[in-house]
């Protein structure tokens, strides 16, 4: 899976959470941190 | 569960001249001994009546892969025919999540065939691999986390990908797709 950072407009960095959903099976997370430029 | 008793044999060779009396402590369902996988399970095995000679058992599973006995041979004569003989059965272990039907077979020139049903219950409990728990990526850049499922799937196996914040990161492939019995990636 490729992860893509979006461009904001603000100085901070974002923590994001990927979830990866399949029936009969818990959420599985991914921690994603978007770094700014 | 109640303890395993298992049905008649539902063959006979006309040259037969007496049957396997089967029993089992472990548990059964329906007719069916249930074995877990990685575990084990006992069979005591007599003749039901005495031979006019030494009786060489042989011992198979349908599928060995999934199930084994041992011993795979045992030996009733005149003397021991009512001697009950352990065989033990295993349930192997695999890298599936799907039970296994087996059948257990017992045969011996001069007595009537014996097949036993028995299910091997998977212990194992499917789950999502991640090369990366932890993934940073800068703006307007890319990162990449590999995924698959930890056992070959039962059947097709589908998982969607969300972001809980689509405004800061999105996922490519949304939906992933793993064929029944293939750990390899196909993405949709």
């Amino acid at each position: 899976v490729t992860v893509v950072g979006l461009v904001d407009a603000n100085a901070t960095d974002e923590s994001v959470q990927l979830a990866l959903q399949s029936p009969g099976l818990p959420d599985t997370l991914v921690s994603v941190t978007v770094t700014e430029k | 569960m109640p303890a395993y008793a298992p049905d008649p044999p539902k063959t006979a060779r006309p040259a037969a001249t007496t049957g396997f009396v089967v029993t089992s402590e472990s548990a059964g369902q329906g007719g069916t001994l249930l074995v877990a996988e990685g575990g084990t399970a006992r069979l005591r095995v007599k003749l039901g009546e005495m031979p006019d000679r030494p009786q060489l058992v042989t011992v198979r599973t349908s599928k060995p892969q999934a199930l084994t006995a041992s011993p795979q041979y045992v030996v009733f004569d005149t003397s021991t025919f009512d001697v009950p003989q352990d065989v033990t059965l295993t349930g192997v272990q695999d890298e599936d999540t799907a039970d296994e039907d087996v059948k257990v077979v017992l045969s011996a020139p001069e007595v009537s065939q014996a097949s036993i049903d028995v299910r091997v219950r998977d212990d194992d409990v499917q789950a999502l691999l991640l090369s990366e728990s932890l993934l940073s990526v800068a703006e307007g850049k890319t990162g990449v986390i590999d995924v698959q499922p930890k056992f070959a799937p039962s059947w097709t196996m589908t998982i969607t990908v969300v972001s809980r914040n689509p405004a800061a990161a999105l996922p490519s492939p949304t939906t992933l797709t793993f064929a029944a019995q293939d750990s390899r990636l196909r993405s949709a």
